[in-house]
């Protein structure tokens, strides 16, 4: 069932593995309706009928009440209302960051892997410039200079998700090109896009698709840290991290201000790596995937893969 | 050598993080917190309101406000007489004024000194231009200084208390001490800094040689607390006796902490927050607009939702308690179905799409207000900044600033205000209405005659408000809360920033 | 070994210098100008002049890097613009509670991961393992800053045993302060070291060698110290590794929580003042810390692994 070298065959039995464990599992069931409702929710909220998210008024730290169910915050807006709008946010940065990061670090390990012995050497260290940064810290300067606003956040977080991107991908590529076939379809006369595509391309996107199942969460919750900041996504613009950071103060006397969003925003962020841990799985190397993937999987986890010599260590 | 002083520093560090740094304070000593760090003791350079409260304390100046007023009076100064043509100041000072930290006595030598210091180039102050008139400083005797202006200057005596240009500074001290001056400072006040660690704490130690007496808390600590929960928690387990100027307390937090037995005093710092906004650009340069935007807001929603409470609707440009303060203006009252009105008569039925620039202090404030007009129809975009850009913008002048809420405190007297906010040439960091009334600003700068004065300004403020140049908002109350030992504390006014430190005590 | 200290070096050395021409030249391009902070709404067009160049910033771009770099091999980071004092002090100053913190995080986060990790392990598919790979998905899962103000809350006003803020004096404060912020920065490593930890031990467990040793009869707490915990912790020490930059990412939101000065606050007050060279300070030492923390777990994979060469 390996599928080195032939594009096809992967994706229906990973997809099909993956289906098997989600029904086979009754919380990973409910993880992914989750997620399925916050997409529609997120797509929808306009035209759900909410309160408006930015409408103020004198009833502040109002308790949850059927007017609002989870109360009102400190300008008297209701926090249920702001934290459905506050999930269009997050998912967009969450997606937007993998879609961004994710191509630019894919493209960028490709180039690397596929390079000449002193081009790889520079591109890999940019990787590790990067990568040395811490990424909150790296998100908030970045911001600070491009300002605040969704797409400025998304570039910001980019800059620490492309590095890993770009590792996992130069691995692989690494990995890959000294398999035997491509070799032999280089020796058969294959140009090197036709490589590219057909034997190079489906091996890196099982684990590009892990990593990027994994990286979601992550950078919802560092959107999160950096809105909790007030930088970003800033008021009057509701987001889970914000809606927090005003109820911080009062905490004590109006706690449904800090914990509504931050109960929405466990349940996706905890969604989500539930789901990834199970597309892990699915594409899981130990299963049918073969050495290749392990070394992958060794890259990713490991400074430097050249240097050890055989560990195995188990996928999880 | 200086990786010695790094390691050093490390060790240091890590050493004052196991020392006391938040112990409990002994009784015989204040404790006073705030969100914000202050960024220099030095007079000549502080801004903050963190910094004015240490600089206060440390320094005097020539002259001072009654407590609790506005009213002008002597602080080193005992007598002075200003020449009819208003070109001269004579001060006569104290004779028994003691410069802290062993630097002797206060000669008018030393005054002189401290205001060439100030506008010397080499210092490079940023308040050295507010002293442009000033033609010449004369020494007349040990205890007698002169001004000689170049041109008549009516609120000169304002500028000379203890706020920029103000600050009686020890020259020497600063010359020798060089950038450290900053936070070991030489002054005449009632307090001294003892030990300075910036971004962290200033300890302040009485100095017994002030020549208004021994003051009667011995230590007062000012420390930098950034989180207000933190604060808040510190004030109730008794880390700390008072935090100062808290805005951005919610009013719930303030309603338990009273219940709980702490004392809140609030005052006025003649503190306005107003509605600036370019009117030479479109749309803001329709004068309908601009009532249509003053028709919108709800002044009562404004204290209660981004100020507990604390503030009182206000209407005149010149903010209340200061100098020729009116209320005899053009009032446009909270109207919004007029709001809409104006608008379909300015061409805007389908209303209007308006950028606003916020800087973060002003944030809920600007929030509440763009709501208020959203609900007329006018779309707000905010552009939220923070200050060092928003006031990087306001000086360039190209107009990216266009409508903004602002504040500011300065001296009681209308001119500094006004002239920041309407005068081409003398404007400032809260010049952004593209206006310039500088030649009404100057008549009334030069007039002497304080009747005639007045009557210039209110006229000015009438013209103001009738053309809708600008839109005050409120007066707001600066917010402490403290423990209810705490006496001393202004009750109606403090005309300057900061606080009298001296004249506070423990029961 | 002197060799390979300086082996080391050279591989350090590069990606500090390309982070640090990466954050001098990002700064000075970017909108706000310290002088009209630090005057703030006291300022004027002639004032932000005077101070600029005072400060220095008005001079050619490669004349200010230059002179920076040229401070920083003498260890002199330049003056911060806003606190008009020695970049390196306040650095030194903020240093110590940040990396009492990130220390107390990352022992949090052994302390409670490896243990439940490995009785997760060891319970493989009871109710016990379920309720560990649940709770550290939670641990991962949950936002640091709610960790940080629920602790709050309830350690310092409903049960009073512990300080809300400050660094606390003498050992026993200092490290009672340490407490609770630790224990929200741990929480999602820990969270991250549980499930590591039982996968690890998970795999250890079923190799040869160890049921080998089984076989020949060794005492099973034994076997399980020496060949099991050892190998299984190596994964653990890589993780940990890589999410130090996460970790300082946390510590800098409970910084402000429990109000320890630290370096999470002084980024904040720098980026706010557009203190470039404070800005530069701070980022240069965090990307300093990351990389040597880095190079400490490869050396923590020599003590583990005799397979591997340093």
């Amino acid at each position: 069932m390996g599928r080195r070298g032939f594009a096809g065959g992967w994706e229906t039995s990973a997809v099909r593995r993956l289906r098997r464990a989600i029904r086979g599992s009754w919380i990973l069931w409910i993880a992914s309706g989750f997620v399925i409702l916050l997409g529609a929710v997120a797509f929808l909220a306009p035209y759900l009928r909410l309160t408006d998210p930015f409408a103020q008024s004198l009833k502040r730290l109002a308790p949850p009440s059927p007017e609002h169910p989870f109360g009102t915050d400190r300008l008297g807006r209701d926090v249920f209302s702001r934290t459905v709008w506050a999930t269009r946010y997050a998912l967009a940065v969450g997606i937007g960051t993998v879609g961004v990061g994710g191509m630019v670090g894919t493209l960028w390990g490709m180039a690397a892997g596929f390079s000449g012995p002193f081009v790889q050497e520079a591109l890999s260290r940019l990787v590790d410039v990067f990568l040395s940064f811490p990424p909150l810290i790296l998100a908030m300067v970045v911001v600070t200079l491009i300002g605040n606003g969704v797409f400025p956040v998304v570039v910001a977080l980019s800059f620490g998700v492309a590095p890993r991107f770009a590792r996992v991908a130069r691995a692989v590529v690494l990995a890959v090109r000294v398999q035997g076939y491509v070799e032999a379809a280089r020796a058969l006369g294959a140009s090197s896009p036709r490589i590219l595509v057909r034997h190079i391309l489906p091996n890196t996107l099982d684990a590009l698709i892990v990593l990027a199942t994994l990286t979601v969460p992550t950078a919802i919750l560092t959107e999160a840290l950096l809105s909790f900041l007030g930088i970003g996504i800033v008021e009057p613009t509701p987001t889970w991290g914000n809606i927090a950071s005003m109820g911080q103060m009062v905490l004590r006397e109006a706690p449904w201000v800090v914990f509504a969003p931050s109960l929405v925003l466990l349940l996706t962020v905890l969604s989500f790596n539930l789901l990834g841990d199970a597309v892990r799985d699915a594409l899981d190397p130990t299963v049918s995937r073969g050495v290749w993937m392990r070394r992958v999987e060794r890259a990713e986890l490991e400074p430097e893969p050249a240097r050890i010599a055989s560990r195995r260590i188990p996928a999880g | 050598m200086r990786i010695r002083w790094v390691v050093g520093a490390v060790l240091l560090s890590l050493v004052l993080a196991a020392a006391s740094l938040g112990g409990p304070a002994e009784p015989d000593t204040l404790v006073i917190v705030f969100p914000s760090h202050q960024g220099t003791l030095d007079g000549h350079f502080a801004v903050t309101t963190q910094d004015m409260l240490v600089v206060r304390n440390v320094y005097n100046a020539l002259m001072k406000y009654k407590p609790d007023t506005t009213e002008l009076t002597g602080d080193l100064a005992e007598r002075w007489e200003i020449s009819p043509d208003g070109l001269v100041y004579t001060f006569r000072l104290r004779r028994n004024v003691t410069w802290q930290k062993g630097y002797g006595r206060l000669t008018a030598q030393d005054v002189k000194a401290s205001f060439d210091r100030l506008r010397d180039p080499e210092t490079r102050s940023p308040f050295a231009g507010l002293l442009s008139m000033v033609r010449e400083i004369q020494v007349l005797d040990p205890y007698t200084i002169r001004f000689v202006l170049s041109e008549p200057y009516t609120p000169f005596l304002h500028l000379l208390t203890n706020y920029r240009v103000g600050p009686v500074v020890n020259a020497r001290a600063a010359r020798e001490r060089g950038a450290a001056f900053a936070w070991d400072p030489v002054g005449t006040g009632p307090y001294e800094v003892e030990r300075a660690i910036p971004r962290t704490e200033v300890v302040l130690r009485a100095f017994d040689q002030h020549f208004g007496g021994r003051p009667r808390i011995r230590r007062i600590i000012t420390r930098t607390v950034p989180d207000l929960n933190a604060m808040v928690v510190g004030l109730e387990n008794g880390q700390y006796h008072m935090l100062y100027s808290i805005q951005a307390l919610d009013e719930s937090v303030i309603k338990r902490l009273r219940e709980r037995g702490f004392s809140v005093t609030y005052y006025s710092r003649n503190l306005p927050r107003v509605l600036l906004m370019n009117v030479t650009k479109k749309p803001l340069d329709d004068v309908r607009v601009r009532r249509a935007i003053a028709h919108a807001i709800n002044r009562q929603q404004i204290i209660a939702l981004s100020m507990a409470g604390y503030g009182r609707p206000w209407y005149s440009p010149v903010p209340e308690g200061y100098f020729a303060a009116t209320t005899q203006v053009p009032r446009y009252e909270y109207n919004p179905e007029k709001a809409r009105q104006l608008l379909v008569e300015a061409g805007y039925r389908d209303g209007l799409d308006l950028p606003m620039q916020v800087f973060d202090v002003m944030k809920v404030t600007s929030d509440v207000i763009a709501e208020q007009l959203r609900r007329v129809g006018i779309r707000v975009q905010q552009e939220v900044l923070d200050q060092p850009t928003f006031i990087q913008r306001v000086l360039r002048r190209d107009g990216s600033i266009s409508f903004a809420v602002h504040c500011c405190v300065r001296q009681p007297d209308p001119d500094f205000y006004l002239s920041d906010i309407f005068s081409r040439s003398k404007g400032g960091a809260i010049y952004i209405s593209g206006l310039d009334l500088e030649p009404e600003l100057a008549a009334a700068r030069r007039e002497t005659n304080v009747e005639k004065r007045r009557q210039m300004y209110v006229a000015l403020q009438r013209k103001i408000m009738e053309n809708v140049w600008m839109i005050p908002l409120v007066m707001e109350f600066d917010r402490n809360v403290h423990v209810p030992q705490l006496r001393g504390m202004p009750r109606r006014v403090e005309a300057l920033w900061g606080l009298d430190l001296s004249r506070l005590s423990f029961e | 070994m002197t060799r390979r200290f300086l082996h080391r070096l050279a591989q350090i050395l590069p990606t500090a210098l390309g982070a640090l021409v990466i954050v001098f030249v990002l700064l000075r391009i970017v909108p706000g100008d310290p002088a009209a902070a630090m005057l703030g709404v006291s300022a004027t067009p002639e004032s932000v002049q005077a101070l600029r160049a005072q400060l220095g910033l008005d001079r050619p771009l490669w004349r200010q890097f230059l002179d920076y770099a040229g401070g920083l091999i003498r260890l002199d980071l330049g003056t911060s613009l806003a606190f008009r004092v020695p970049v390196a002090q306040l650095l030194a100053q903020a240093l110590g509670p940040t990396l009492l913190l990130a220390l107390g995080g990352t022992v949090v986060s052994v302390l409670i991961g490896v243990p439940t990790g490995v009785v997760a392990a060891l319970n493989r598919g009871k109710p016990v393992d379920q309720l560990v790979s649940v709770l550290a998905l939670v641990g991962v899962s949950l936002p640091v800053f709610v960790w940080g103000v629920v602790l709050l809350v309830l350690f310092t006003l409903h049960w009073r045993i512990l300080p809300a803020s400050g660094l606390g004096e003498g050992i026993g404060g200092t490290l009672k302060a340490l407490v609770l912020p630790s224990l929200a920065t741990g929480m999602f490593l820990a969270g991250l070291v549980s499930r590591i930890t039982r996968s690890s031990v998970l795999g250890v467990l079923g190799q040869d060698y160890v049921r080998t040793a089984w076989a020949k009869g060794l005492e099973p707490m034994h076997v399980f110290r020496r060949h099991v915990l050892r190998n299984a912790l190596i994964p653990v020490v890589t993780v940990v590794g890589l999410n130090m930059g996460t970790l300082l990412g946390g510590v800098v939101v409970v910084e402000g929580i429990f109000a320890r000065p630290g370096l999470g606050r002084l980024l904040l007050d720098a980026i706010y003042a557009r203190d470039y060279p404070l800005i530069q300070g701070i980022v240069l030492v965090s990307v300093l810390m990351t990389i040597l923390l880095n190079q400490l777990v490869d050396l923590l994979y020599t003590l583990l692994d005799p397979r591997v060469t340093a």
